[in-house]
């Protein structure tokens, strides 16, 4: 009786190719079926949603930024450069910390509610705040305490200004998995309107008036993402060895979302900490440059509209085709049909690549133009202007080579992913730190390159990937392997 | 290093693990030759329990499982080597199809110097590239899901059987075609010893009753509208597989056995050369049974089936023989002894059917048994549904003790009941009918049931050509004989 079980069935089920598609597919319909309810004001909120839950934090941090220097200060506030520095190394902390967590936890939880077990999405999310707070307390309490000259008011704030920003980062991804985004828009809107009037109130305030006002704004929009996500799951506390174990098999991810962070923020650090001239230093440890961040966080923040274009409809449409893709696999469809749709899945991902590359040249284009009429409302000087070009250009390359990041996080492919992000961390070190020594005139040039090199691999790596899907698919990604 | 052992017993799918006609057989055959050494290879896939169900005797020395779908991962594949894995899977695509010797001893040496294994034959782009190309020529427009899956348990199990660790042997014995086949092919190679082959059915056979059966092929539908055109399906994929197997097993084999002339004839298509053949029976206990006497107590008429409960079994068409044959012996008694854990879905339909047809109370499952002696004793007749068989042990066991038999025409069942050119005993030990036919059998039984005077000439028959031609001591005597020459020989390949 030889065979008896083998030919029963000799393989598995391909059931788990196509997991990653189904669950960023069921998301992106989400927001592309809000564009399709034909009003402007659904339109609006997708891609206000679609925004606010790639860079939520970060669009409000700015924008609060902003608020409360036009606001309550007029920009004369003694404290503001103390509480703007606070802001930016709070940022620059908390997204460090949290990408690797957001990244890896938001995966995790994506398949958890894919697969119906809600059980354990509470303690993944008690986790990573149990984790970032843990962090905190070795490294930011730290430095507030003995390495500032900041009052101990100030300090607390501070601190308590870190865990806004970071939890805001954590919970994001679980509200992304829930689909839930009447609750980001209330959350951002209820908080926005809360610095708004605080700011209002508001005069000649102090660094740590600034941050509780900024703080007491962010907690509004946490506590109303925190309750979603509690109502949603509840609080049980369903310990999941699958949580850890899969940190074994997917380290690629947490280390990304490192790389990714890090690369963001490492060249504004070299020049904080080694650029000759331009240099702010306040409450004794708290190093920034305003020339030079102003004009990036400007130009990454022009970037927002055409990163929703993309995820709203090109990587909607990309996702459809990919689950086209494993629909048609799973319905024992031939390897020529399958290499039609992975043409197809090609055209689409070059043709939006160079679609959006255009829109973003666009954008950088008109914030150059709009820079010069509003140069004072956006805080920017006649110095900061040739940064400012250079960090529009800059991000148009860095943008696309986020767009191919993130394609091929798509696919699953997360080491081609990683060195996507990798080298941008790696560019931006060295090159920033290499155009330093010529001079103020090419400030922002190593950030320059290394984005468009950067694109130049994401581009590299796509083209090669991807019509590579269906080995991907079956080798690569395949569970029943 | 091991002990060398005399003989190096290579098993697929049963033995020690699974009870079986095979199995049973091996287990008997190593127990009669208690003065040889055993070292049994044991192949399964890694989904099969590996829970013992026979206590292996004193001299086997040890047991080796060689998994099929559980190959290692090989040399990593790097840009000075990747143009070989083309070549190599070439070769392997030609072993699955050709099937000649001289191709599978390339590949043996190929993998032996290339050191590929799973990560680069199967994991790595180039061969899913070479995987690609296999697809184009054996399922074009085929379902490339299905031909995945297979080509990968294929491909697997060929590495799998190649880097098989091979005991001290002086002699590899396949108890099959198949992979235990190529796994004596690949012994012969690699520790140039003789190999024997021994069939019991033909494995091609009974491999494409099981894909006729097996519910994950279908038509695929490659071929389009086109009557004219007939598509090659994944089912010939893989009947082309097994009938390879068995060509190499039949090039490398130095002595091929088989246990009736029936089939010799499908030994030689499947190309085993004349000069290998030979024909040894199962061998059973003839003078212990014998001596048993038949119980002829008061009773309703009891028919016996013995058998694991599986479609190769056709328990389903031996039910409705039995409701056939309650209108003609009303009062008949139906045992079917045999494990049904092997296939439970069809075990449940049986005892679904017997519920439908109404007849729970004729019908007697008794599953797996400590003492078939005393079940056969009893019974009035033994009857084999099978639509496929070598030679059921449980038929000698009956013809033996001097029980009529009604089978189906498989295997060797004929020449055991009715008898073969040359046998010194005459006459007819039972009926034999058509396969799937259930009107035949019941008429078969009833006319044995209900004539006493038959059923004692049959049983008599029965047991005498047992006593004379099936009986151990004359197999054991073939087999042993066989072995020493094969143990003679000097270590060589051809």
């Amino acid at each position: 009786m030889p065979l008896r079980g083998a030919l029963r069935r000799p393989y598995g089920e391909a059931r788990s190719l196509s997991l990653i598609t189904r669950i960023m597919t069921s998301v992106n319909i989400t927001i592309e079926s809000m564009t399709r309810q034909g009003s402007i004001s659904s339109v609006f909120g997708a891609y206000l949603y679609a925004a606010l839950l790639v860079a939520g934090p970060w669009i409000f941090t700015v924008l609060g930024l902003f608020f409360l220097s036009a606001a309550a200060c007029d920009g004369s506030c003694p404290d503001l450069t103390i509480f703007r520095s606070i802001i930016i190394y709070n940022s620059m902390y908390a997204l460090i910390i949290t990408s690797p967590l957001a990244f890896f936890s938001g995966r995790y939880v994506s398949e958890q509610l894919h697969r119906g077990c809600n059980d354990s999405v509470f303690y993944a999310l008690v986790l990573s705040l149990l984790i970032f707070a843990l962090l905190s307390i070795g490294l930011a309490v730290p430095f507030y305490f003995w390495a500032t000259t900041l009052n101990a008011t100030e300090r607390i704030a501070s601190i308590y200004n870190i865990v806004m920003i970071g939890c805001a980062w954590l919970i994001i991804p679980f509200i992304g998995a829930l689909r839930a985004y009447n609750a980001v828009l209330v959350a951002f809107g209820a908080a926005g309107l809360s610095m708004l009037v605080l700011g209002c109130m508001l005069h000649d305030p102090s660094a740590t008036s600034l941050l509780l006002a900024f703080n007491g704004s962010f907690a509004i929009a946490n506590s109303i993402l925190l309750a979603t996500v509690v109502l949603r799951f509840g609080t049980e506390i369903t310990i999941d060895s699958l949580l850890t174990n899969g940190l074994r098999r997917r380290w690629e991810l947490p280390a990304a979302g490192m790389a990714y962070a890090l690369g963001l923020w490492v060249d504004k650090i070299i020049m904080w900490y080694s650029a000759p001239s331009g240099g702010l230093i306040v409450a004794g440890a708290l190093h920034t440059m305003p020339s030079y961040d102003t004009a990036m966080f400007w130009s990454q923040l022009s970037s927002i509209p055409v990163i929703a274009v993309f995820f709203v409809h090109v990587e909607t449409r990309f996702s459809a085709l990919i689950q086209k893709f494993h629909a048609r696999l799973q319905q024992r469809a031939s390897l020529r049909e399958l290499n039609e749709i992975i043409r197809k899945i090609g055209t689409h991902v070059l043709s939006n690549l160079v679609g959006l590359f255009a829109a973003l040249v666009i954008v950088a284009g008109m914030m150059i133009l709009l820079s010069f009429v509003f140069m004072t409302q956006l805080g920017l000087r006649p110095a900061y202007m040739v940064v400012l070009r250079v960090s529009l250009c800059s991000m148009t390359f860095y943008t696309s080579a986020m767009f191919c990041f993130n394609f091929l996080l798509h696919l699953d492919l997360r080491r081609p992913a990683l060195l996507i992000v990798l080298t941008y961390l790696g560019l931006n070190s060295v090159l920033t730190l290499a155009f330093l020594s010529f001079g103020p005139d090419l400030y922002g040039y190593g950030n320059l390159v290394a984005s468009a090199v950067s694109l130049l691999v994401g581009l590299g790596l796509l083209l090669k990937e991807l019509p590579w899907l269906h080995y991907h698919a079956f080798i690569i990604n395949n569970a029943s392997l | 290093m091991a002990a060398r052992t005399d003989v190096c017993m290579i098993i697929e799918g049963g033995y020690p693990y699974l009870v079986g006609g095979v199995a049973s057989w091996a287990d008997a055959f190593m127990r009669a030759s208690p003065q040889l050494t055993f070292h049994v290879m044991a192949i399964s896939i890694s989904g099969q329990a590996r829970r013992r169900n026979f206590v292996v005797p004193e001299n086997v020395v040890a047991v080796t499982d060689v998994l099929l779908d559980v190959c290692p991962p090989g040399q990593t594949l790097t840009y000075r080597n990747a143009d070989r894995v083309e070549h190599v899977l070439q070769l392997i695509q030609n072993a699955l199809t050709a099937g000649a010797g001289s191709i599978f001893e390339e590949l043996v040496e190929q993998l032996r110097i290339t050191g590929f294994g799973q990560a680069a034959l199967l994991d790595s782009k180039p061969g899913w590239r070479a995987m690609e190309k296999a697809y184009s020529r054996l399922l074009p427009n085929g379902p490339i899901l299905d031909f995945f899956w297979s080509w990968r348990f294929l491909v697997r199990s060929l590495l799998a059987v190649v880097s098989a660790p091979l005991p001290q042997a002086r002699v590899f014995h396949a108890v099959a075609t198949g992979f235990a086949g190529l796994v004596g092919s690949y012994a012969k190679i690699a520790a140039m010893r003789p190999l024997l082959l021994t069939e019991h059915g033909i494995y091609t056979n009974e491999r494409r009753i099981d894909l006729a059966v097996a519910d994950w092929l279908f038509d695929s539908g490659a071929g389009g509208f086109d009557v004219s055109v007939r598509p090659v399906e994944l089912r010939s994929i893989w009947l082309d597989a097994f009938r390879s197997f068995s060509r190499i097993s039949y090039a490398f084999a130095d002595v091929i056995t088989t246990q009736y002339r029936a089939n010799q004839a499908f030994q030689r298509t499947d190309g085993a050369p004349d000069d290998k053949l030979r024909i040894i029976p199962n061998g059973i206990d003839a003078t212990k049974f014998a001596a048993f006497p038949r119980e002829a107590a008061p009773g309703p008429p009891i028919v016996l089936l013995i058998g694991r409960i599986v479609p190769i079994k056709d328990i389903r068409t031996f039910i409705m023989a039995v409701t056939l044959l309650k209108d003609l012996v009303p009062e008949v008694v139906a045992v079917i002894i045999g494990p049904e854990d092997e296939d439970p879905g069809y075990a449940a339909s049986c005892r679904e059917l017997v519920h439908q047809l109404g007849i729970g109370a004729s019908i007697q499952f008794l599953g797996r048994v400590p003492d078939v002696l005393k079940y056969l004793l009893t019974a009035d007749v033994l009857a084999l549904s099978s639509i496929s068989e070598a030679q059921p042990i449980a038929l000698l066991e009956a013809a033996a003790i001097g029980l009529p038999v009604v089978s189906t025409d498989v295997g060797s069942c004929r020449e055991i009941i009715e008898g073969f050119d040359g046998d010194p005993v005459e006459g007819c030990g039972g009926i034999v009918v058509t396969p799937c036919n259930p009107k035949a059998l019941a008429e078969a039984l009833a006319s044995i049931l209900l004539h006493d005077e038959m059923r004692s000439q049959m049983g008599d028959v029965m047991r005498r050509r047992a006593a004379n031609y099936y009986h151990k001591d004359r197999v054991k005597c073939l087999y042993e004989e066989l072995y020493a020459d094969l143990m003679a020989k000097p270590a060589r390949f051809h």
